[in-house]
């Protein structure tokens, strides 16, 4: 059934083969249109080459790549940049295969397939997307090996050789490659400033706040960052990734609204106790957010504080990237600086029963430490659930979650704590961010998932400065209603830690876990992070501190000669033909023979030495006559080998 | 000026005699067999090679610019395989020992067969392809530690000797990025006979008179006579009996039909060119030999008496070829 196969030629096969994969990764990623339009002129190509369809003529073409352009330019707003650029390139690239007449045509065809896949890297660099490459990138070597072979002719190898060829040259090319990569100075990008390159809706914290939103992450195993501790603090449940700052609230949705922003990269605040180092890395997410512990004390190079001391990077993070900061997680914020009053400042009516609560409390209650217990005394005491999944909150969010529902999320305890705050008078604001973090035992490094995403609040007192105050952190462990999030409310009440004790499945299902994080942080660390800095450190680690980047390439100019060097002397070296399996097992007799002091002398015939050895042995006589007739049956006879080898074998046994 | 001149001088002689020769003109031609060693091939990346380097400069510009770690990486990688790429096709043409192993003889204006034996000492070498100055002549792969023969087609033009054409092995195997190619020419020579032209026999037999010397007695049928023994007559036609009385060896004669051999003569054709002359002359000597006609030919210098078979055929065509030719 699948003999029409066979009537491509080889090399048209694996074009279109590697084609089709260059065209997966990117298939859920392009606008729909762009993918049925290519998978269609795939299948044109099939059907041309089976002759049941007709071919293309100049201006069918010529409407179809304008047409398709400006398509693009339409789907994307621009055809520059990477979204738009990649998706121009995928076009051309199945376009080409309208056109395939000449031998440089075809080349071109494969070359545009090598150019997307070195773009595909531009949306993703996991392990996965390395390995599927990799492959990818065998089956186009192999389609210009298939070309090189036999071009147009129908004679030709199979294809797997073609693809066994193809894999051993780049097996062979890996250590170059390798020695280039490590070697080859990294220079400053961009080299041009390009409209900003696309939003893709990542999973994460938002520029805003409103109910539902942080509780959606729950599920995401995602990871959003790593962090490696110089000394690992014990309790990792206690850090608090300072995000996304909100201050205005409009009566649902919790932001912040500042144009332009001043920019801080000193801290005004008293440290108190011990500073932990540690070195982020952050998976892309398109914003300018870098997560550190509260509060950051040595910002990394590139980034600088709000003035609600996030910090932010100069550039978005569309890349992994990883950077070093150091905290202080004990600290005094603005004691003394009574902050803006916008921190105090409510829209009107915009919660009225939480309002006449607050009334009520401050008769008798008058400094404001004490309010904040008695509103967190208030969380404790009323029914307040957790809950990941809480009822919708229409209108009037706040005192619908304080009086009526009761059951909500981080963010409805944190929003609807700011509130009464505010309404007592006490400037607060809301903190979103991540929470904790897992420890992975084989690397030592912290994991923080999105669903580890997390919204706490931060009041002002005076003499105190900016207090971090986290009311879910009260909730009783009766009023958690799932398992997991109990972690992460405990540690606050100092209660002890509740582990579910996993079965053996689970456990080693979650050591798989961590042994492939560690995987994906090396691959992070040391492929995709790779940068100056790590050059820098490798040199170091070598010996060769003060090496520029002139000595740099200096070095890669010597190693690559040396390698090429190596590697033309091992492929050049004459090989040694390799004696069939008769002749072996003939060289073995004649091996055998001379320990028993016959040699077979060099122009000595099979049959003639035979004679000679029966003579001396004749009690072999039969088995000596059997070996030496089945090597001239084999050699001079054409005969059936595989009988013969094995008849020759059992006869050598005997001797 | 003259010290300029000298030192010129000096300085091509130096040139031609030292390593440079071998590299700028090539090995002249040699006796076979010729090993392609490293010093014969070159190596020199086709077009394809040169796009394949514009799309590298592409992606590296691309990796930079997003500063893609992954990026870097392939591309480093696609270069590594180019630069191997060339160690192969560089091992793809090396070490093959190529020898002549026979060549036809041809007339002029057409085109001669030569038969090489290539052998191929080490591993499979793929798309190997043989041209001379006629094109492309073939392409093959060549089996490891085998030998396969290769038939080249080389036209021909003047009579006399014809030198080989150089040949030229080349290859672009892997990956069609770079071509590795190699010379390889020898000096053996081709015998060209002259192209028959002119009339036939038939034409010839009208005119031609016969034989001043009337029946030769060259045929096999009725005795005629008796003639002195020639080396090469067959021992079974000399009389013996008359040996006994004559004491020499004589030979019995029988006669044929009448003028079933026939003189080729040079000098019949005084009003035409050398080279018409020769080319008549063959075209004769053709159709005699095709038709089991006795045909001698006389050539100033040369002649054979009239005789048939392919080796009678094969002396007078060279001689005709050879004519006038310093060997």
């Amino acid at each position: 059934m699948m003999h029409w196969i066979e009537k491509i030629a080889v090399h048209r096969r694996l074009l279109l083969l590697s084609v089709l994969c260059v065209l997966l990764p990117h298939i859920l990623r392009i606008p729909f249109w762009l993918t049925l339009f290519c998978l269609m002129l795939l299948a044109w190509r099939v059907l041309f080459e089976l002759k049941l369809v007709p071919g293309f003529s100049r201006w069918p073409r010529f409407i179809f790549t304008v047409a398709g352009t400006l398509s693009v330019a339409y789907s994307f707003h621009t055809i520059v940049g990477r979204e738009a650029g990649s998706a121009l390139l995928l076009l051309m690239l199945c376009l080409k295969l309208t056109e395939l007449r000449s031998q440089r045509d075809i080349v071109q065809c494969m070359l545009l397939g090598y150019f997307v896949v070195v773009v595909s890297f531009l949306f993703s660099q996991s392990i996965w997307m390395g390995a599927y490459l990799v492959v990818v990138i065998v089956l186009i070597t192999a389609s210009l090996n298939a070309f090189a072979h036999s071009a147009d002719s129908d004679k030709g190898l199979p294809f797997t050789r073609y693809l066994q060829l193809s894999g051993k040259l780049l097996l062979q090319a890996l250590p170059l490659a390798a020695l280039l990569f490590v070697l080859f100075p990294r220079l400053p990008g961009p080299l041009w400033s390009l409209p900003e390159d696309g939003y893709n809706a990542r999973t994460g914290l938002s520029d805003s706040m409103s109910p539902g939103n942080i509780s959606r992450l729950t599920d995401s195993n995602a990871v959003a960052f790593r962090a490696k501790f110089d000394q690992l603090p014990e309790r990792v449940n206690d850090l608090y990734w300072r995000g996304p700052v909100f201050w205005y609230y409009d009566g649902r949705v919790w932001s912040n609204p500042t144009g332009k922003v001043k920019k801080h990269y000193e801290l005004g605040y008293k440290a108190i106790g011990k500073r932990v180092n540690y070195t982020v890395t952050l998976e892309p997410h398109d914003k300018q957010w870098l997560f550190a512990v509260d509060m950051p004390a040595q910002i990394p190079f590139g980034s600088y504080l709000t003035p609600e001391y996030q910090l932010m990077s100069d550039e978005p993070v569309n890349q992994l990237f990883r950077y070093s900061v150091s905290s202080y997680p004990s600290y005094r914020l603005e004691a003394h600086n009574p902050p803006k009053a916008r921190y105090v400042s409510l829209p009107t009516r915009s919660a009225p029963k939480a309002q006449l609560l607050v009334r009520q409390w401050q008769q008798q209650i008058h400094r404001p430490e004490k309010m904040v217990a008695k509103a967190l005394d208030f969380f404790r005491t009323q029914p307040f659930y957790y809950s990941r999944n809480p009822p919708l909150l229409p209108d009037n969010p706040v005192d619908e979650f304080l009086f009526k529902t009761r059951r909500g999320y981080c963010e409805h305890f944190a929003a609807s704590f700011t509130v009464l705050m505010r309404l007592a008078g006490i400037p607060a604001r809301v903190v979103t961010g991540y929470y904790g973090g897992e420890v992975n035992p084989i690397s030592d490094y912290v994991i923080v998932r999105q669903s580890r995403a997390h919204a706490w609040s931060e009041v002002w007192l005076e003499g105190k400065g900016w207090t971090r105050v986290d009311p879910t952190s009260v909730i009783p462990e009766s009023r958690v209603e799932s398992v997991e999030d109990l972690s992460r409310i405990q540690p606050l009440s100092r209660r002890v830690l509740l582990t579910t004790r996993l079965d053996w499945l689970g456990e080693s299902m979650q050591q798989l876990n961590f042994l492939w994080d560690a995987v994906n942080n090396r691959w992070n660390q040391w492929v995709v992070g790779f940068n100056d800095e790590k050059q820098r450190d490798i040199m170091a680690w070598l010996g060769l501190e003060k090496v520029g980047s002139y000595a740099l390439v200096v070095l890669l100019a010597v190693g690559s000669s040396l390698f090429l060097l190596f590697a033309s002397l091992i492929l050049m070296r004459p090989r040694q033909q390799k004696q069939s399996p008769v002749q072996r097992l003939y060289s073995r007799f004649c091996r055998k023979m001379a320990k028993r002091g016959l040699t077979r002398s060099a122009n000595e015939g099979a049959l003639d030495f035979a004679k000679r050895v029966a003579q001396q042995f004749p009690a072999i006589k039969s088995a000596v006559f059997a070996i030496a007739e089945d090597y001239y049956r084999v050699r001079y006879a054409d005969q059936p080998t595989a009988e013969c080898v094995a008849r020759m074998k059992h006869n050598l046994k005997q001797l | 000026m003259r010290i300029l001149n000298q030192i010129s001088n000096r300085f091509r002689q130096w040139l031609l005699q030292s390593q440079f020769k071998r590299l700028l003109l090539g090995r002249g031609p040699q006796p076979g067999p010729l090993r392609l060693s490293y010093k014969d091939v070159y190596i020199l990346p086709t077009g394809a090679g040169l796009m394949y380097g514009v799309m590298l400069f592409l992606m590296l510009i691309a990796s930079i610019n997003y500063s893609n770690s992954l990026g870097y990486l392939f591309t480093f990688l696609l270069a590594s395989v180019v630069l191997l790429a060339i160690i192969h096709t560089y091992r793809n043409l090396c070490q093959l020992v190529v020898d002549v192993s026979s060549i036809e003889s041809g007339f002029a204006g057409g085109s001669v067969r030569v038969s090489l034996l290539v052998e191929n000492p080490g591993q499979m070498k793929y798309a190997v392809s043989l041209s001379n100055d006629n094109g492309v002549q073939q392409r093959v792969d060549l089996s490891e530690y085998a030998k396969t023969r290769l038939l080249v087609e080389e036209p021909v033009t003047q009579r006399g000797w014809a030198p080989l054409s150089k040949l030229t092995f080349e290859t672009r195997y892997p990956l069609g990025l770079f071509k590795a190619w190699a010379y390889v020419h020898f000096d053996q020579r081709i015998l060209v006979y002259p192209e028959p032209l002119g009339h036939g026999l038939a034409l010839r037999r009208e005119q031609h008179t016969i034989s001043q010397l009337g029946d030769q007695g060259q045929g096999v049928d009725d005795f005629v006579g008796l003639r002195l023994f020639q080396m090469g007559d067959s021992y079974r036609h000399v009389h013996w009996k008359a040996c006994a009385h004559e004491h020499h060896l004589l030979t019995k004669q029988f006669g044929g039909n009448s003028s079933d051999e026939i003189w080729l003569d040079f000098r019949d054709y005084a009003d035409l060119p050398l080279e018409m002359r020769l080319s008549q002359l063959c075209r004769l000597v053709l159709e005699a030999d095709r038709e089991h006609l006795d045909y001698g030919l006389w050539l100033p210098g040369t002649s054979f008496n009239p005789a048939k078979g392919d080796r009678h055929r094969q002396q007078c065509l060279r001689a005709l070829a050879l004519y006038g030719v310093a060997a």
